[in-house]
């Protein structure tokens, strides 16, 4: 692996103001970074402070969270951005899946147009090359009957479908670093699988990606090297096998724990069948 | 489509039905008896027994109830509601049609008022929430809300009539008599509409897809107009549709302080005449103007929601 960072995050924190003036710390002074090719997972439960940490570099917090600290992207501060700049490294150069394809679009408008309207945000295509550059970037993420898809409305397609577009989109204008934020969270067990082939298949690419999620097994299928986060701030650092087996953090060894349960109880139900098979 | 749209007629007639009953039913539960009150009208110096039955048997009031809501009912269908008591030389259909344009152009410059004001300033209030613009507008959407028309009316004769001497204080003819009953109408609605406005954008805000269109670095204009604006002005399309008839209806009280020569000057001139059958056309008249409008703006909401139109 190269030794390049393409992002750094030093001294993050993230306050909420309050209606009464008060502030409340949601991200208590977090720093880690990120290298070329390389994916790293973020885990921890809900309001462990995981998601928002990303949200608040990519500048999607609203004005009421205070945002300290810093988060050089190829040496450019993130941080110090205007709005305008920031939304230019979103869905550009700096792209983001999310956890519910279901409402991730606006369900009054076509397919083809909120394709086409990601894509004109940042770079002048004619009609002709974005049409193309659809029904491409629709057959890349093996969806069938592209022309079709085009055409629908998001209610009239599944949840995986849409996971499959939003994936087209975060790849499609060739990212530096993708953000996939509880991905398979909101979908069905197979479709779950299909989607983590994906993310398998886009780790193969070599683009830098930070995979977000509460799931230690999805975390553990894609990741490089792990992150825990517990209440706003990191709980551990290092690789899975790092985290697997010397896992200081008390919430960190509750979670590895419950994952080894789940895992000696697969392997027992495996070996109790196995030997069934054998013994009938 | 095609079949949600006929079902959608087919529900509103029975409905209409019920409304001419209840219409009919109401009038005359009224407790006077409309023969007496044909000859008090009329000036009948002295009323008799007799010519009271006499009148009875004129008006067709000694048949059965059914059958009278009945007759008056397939005189309606075919638009024949009768001939004012207060002047037998007038029928009614006549008498509303010659108020019937005033009150809708009232109406209608009160409804460009309405979307004229209420899409900017509840556009502004949404995307500026909390700043001073947004709490000077709230405080004053809640005391217009708070304040009968027919006062804000009388305020606005003596403020802009009378004080700066700018608009005429009555009546009808120009376009500047009707400057100030159609603000007098449109305020209360324009703070409605302001409130929608803003409240169902911020709603929307919260959505999922706004996120998403932000993570895809979509222009924050264009999130505001093409996505968040139109899914707001998605709910508020209903409840245009109630609003007008409203707008005709509500104009009672607004018409009888300016003089405005509409159907509510003639509604509230045939109440204190006891003239029945207007009143009862009247009523008939905006309760069809509300199942109508409210069919059609359904039928709008209906078509231009992908969701609902059930594409497959």
């Amino acid at each position: 692996m190269s030794e390049k960072k393409i992002l750094e995050i030093k001294n993050l924190t993230v306050d909420l103001r309050n209606t009464n003036k008060q502030t409340q710390k949601i991200i208590h002074d977090i720093s880690f970074e990120l290298y070329e090719g390389e994916c790293l997972g973020i885990l921890g439960e809900s309001g462990s402070g995981k998601s928002m940490s990303v949200k608040a570099i990519l500048g999607l917090l609203n004005s009421n969270f205070i945002i300290n600290g810093k988060a050089m992207f190829f040496g450019v501060d993130l941080l110090s951005q205007t709005n305008e700049k920031l939304r230019q490294y979103r869905g550009n150069k700096i792209t983001m899946i999310l956890q519910n394809p279901m409402t991730c679009f606006d369900p009054l408008y076509t397919m083809e147009k909120q394709i086409k309207e990601t894509w004109m945000s940042h770079i002048r295509l004619s009609k002709h090359e974005m049409k193309d550059k659809a029904m491409d970037m629709l057959a890349r993420m093996q969806l069938k009957d592209p022309e079709e898809i085009l055409k629908k409305y998001p209610h009239q397609l599944s949840g995986g479908m849409l996971q499959r577009i939003t994936i087209g989109l975060a790849l499609s204008m060739e990212p530096d670093l993708i953000v996939a934020d509880e991905p398979t969270t909101a979908i069905d067990a197979i479709t779950q699988y299909e989607i983590m082939k994906e993310f398998e298949e886009i780790k193969k690419r070599k683009t830098a990606m930070i995979f977000i999620s509460h799931d230690l097994s999805v975390v553990s299928q894609i990741a490089d090297r792990i992150i825990v986060m517990n209440q706003g701030k990191i709980a551990e650092q290092g690789d899975l096998n790092h985290i697997m087996l010397h896992a200081k953090d008390s919430y960190t060894k509750q979670l590895v724990s419950s994952k080894r349960m789940v895992l000696e109880k697969y392997n027992a139900i495996l070996q109790k069948g196995y030997k069934d098979d054998y013994t009938r | 489509m095609k079949t949600y749209i006929l079902k959608r007629i087919g529900s509103a007639i029975p409905l209409l039905f019920c409304i001419s009953f209840l219409c009919f039913v109401f009038i005359n539960l009224i407790p006077s008896d409309p023969a007496e009150v044909a000859l008090r009208v009329r000036q009948t110096p002295v009323i008799t027994e007799q010519a009271i039955e006499e009148v009875r048997e004129e008006l067709g009031l000694n048949a059965p109830y059914l059958v009278r809501y009945g007759r008056w009912l397939m005189n309606c269908l075919s638009f024949n509601f009768g001939v004012s008591y207060t002047n037998p030389s007038r029928t009614v259909l006549g008498e509303i049609s010659r108020c019937l344009p005033a009150t809708v152009q009232l109406a209608m410059v009160s409804l460009i008022f309405v979307i004229l004001l209420s899409l900017p300033i509840g556009f502004l209030c949404a995307v500026f929430q909390n700043s001073w613009f947004d709490k000077i507008v709230r405080a004053i959407v809640f005391m217009t809300t708070a304040m009968p028309a027919y006062w804000i009316g009388l305020l606005l004769i003596w403020f802009v009539s009378i004080y700066l001497d700018l608009l005429p204080t009555s009546g009808s003819g120009s376009m500047k008599h009707i400057i100030l009953p159609a603000i007098t109408v449109s305020l209360t609605y324009i703070s409605t509409y302001i409130r929608l406005i803003r409240n169902n954008m911020l709603e929307n805000m919260k959505e999922d897809y706004v996120l998403y269109a932000n993570v895809r670095g979509l222009k924050q204009t264009n999130i505001l107009i093409r996505h968040i604006l139109k899914n707001s002005l998605h709910t508020c399309i209903v409840a245009i549709g109630m609003s007008i008839p409203q707008l005709i209806s509500g104009t009672i009280v607004v018409e009888n302080v300016f003089a405005w020569p509409g159907l509510g000057k003639l509604c509230i001139e045939s109440i204190f005449n006891r003239d029945y059958p207007v009143i009862q056309t009247y009523v008939l008249l905006i309760g069809t103007l509300f199942v109508v409008f409210n069919l059609i703006f359904d039928i709008i909401s209906y078509v231009t929601d992908p969701r609902l139109r059930g594409d497959k």
